[in-house]
């Protein structure tokens, strides 16, 4: 009798440590989860305020690279003329 | 009776008085008889009978210090047994114990783990939505910058050259870099 007695009471102590275990993994996990969850949405935030700053000093870049195209296209016609003539 | 018992007898022998009308001579004379008869007849019974009586309680005895020594051997054993089931509750308490810790340490790292794999996933949709914007700001560049050409190559070349020259253009437009 006192044998089962034992092995229900280590039972009960093994039950209760996987309880408590679980209960501070849900805790860690949930904690990282929020953790994560600001973290992103602070990057998310940053980054959209770097897109649009981007966005807003385009100028200077789109006129150099609208140069670039625009000497490729006049070379491609002159190379073109000079192949027809 | 002793033997100053039969000074009286001699005193009244001497007196005259006939010595076998006493009284208290015969008395003495049936105790003399009696102790004789007791040794010769008796002594014998008597002594077989307190040897027996010695063998039974010595059996007695005997009986009782095996009856003690086996008793002694019981509650010895029966300590023993007490003390091994002792040992072994013991032995389930600590394995108990032991396991608990294991599967505690065991859910432990498994929440530590998992705590790891969010941050990186974390991290991998951060780099995701930098990358995102990173293209997207490209494209647009790219998409304001032929328009800005587009409007220049206007101003600067006759219709004619147009279709030609922006399908030659899209064919290198690989090779441009922002």
């Amino acid at each position: 009798m006192r044998l089962v007695d034992a092995q229900r009471s280590a039972q009960a102590v093994v039950d209760k440590a996987v309880a408590e275990a679980r209960a501070e993994k849900a805790g860690v996990v949930a904690a990282a989860t929020q953790e994560a969850a600001a973290s992103l949405d602070q990057a998310r935030k940053a980054l959209a305020e770097e897109r649009d700053r981007a966005l807003g000093s385009l100028d200077g870049e789109v006129e150099r690279i609208a140069e670039r195209i625009v000497g490729q296209v006049l070379s491609s016609d002159r190379a073109r003329e000079g192949a027809s003539a | 009776m002793s033997l100053l018992s039969v000074l009286p007898v001699l005193s009244e022998h001497a007196s005259g008085v006939p010595v076998w009308s006493n009284g208290d001579l015969w008395s003495l004379i049936n105790f003399v008889l009696l102790v004789v008869l007791l040794v010769r007849f008796g002594g014998a019974p008597i002594k077989t009978a307190l040897e027996a009586r010695r063998l039974r309680v010595a059996d007695e005895v005997d009986q009782l210090e095996r009856g003690l020594a086996e008793a002694q051997s019981a509650l010895g054993r029966q300590k023993g047994e007490a003390d091994a089931g002792l040992a072994q509750l013991e032995q389930i308490g600590a394995g108990a114990r032991a396991m608990a810790e294991s599967l505690a340490v065991g859910i432990r790292a498994e929440a530590e783990t998992e705590a790891a794999r969010i941050k990186a996933s974390a991290a991998s949709e951060s780099d995701r939505i930098r990358r995102s914007f990173s293209d997207e700001v490209r494209r647009r560049l790219v998409e304001a910058a032929f328009v800005r050409a587009e409007a220049q190559l206007a101003s600067r070349l006759g219709p004619e050259h147009h279709a030609a020259l922006f399908d030659d253009f899209s064919a290198k437009v690989a090779e441009v870099t922002p």
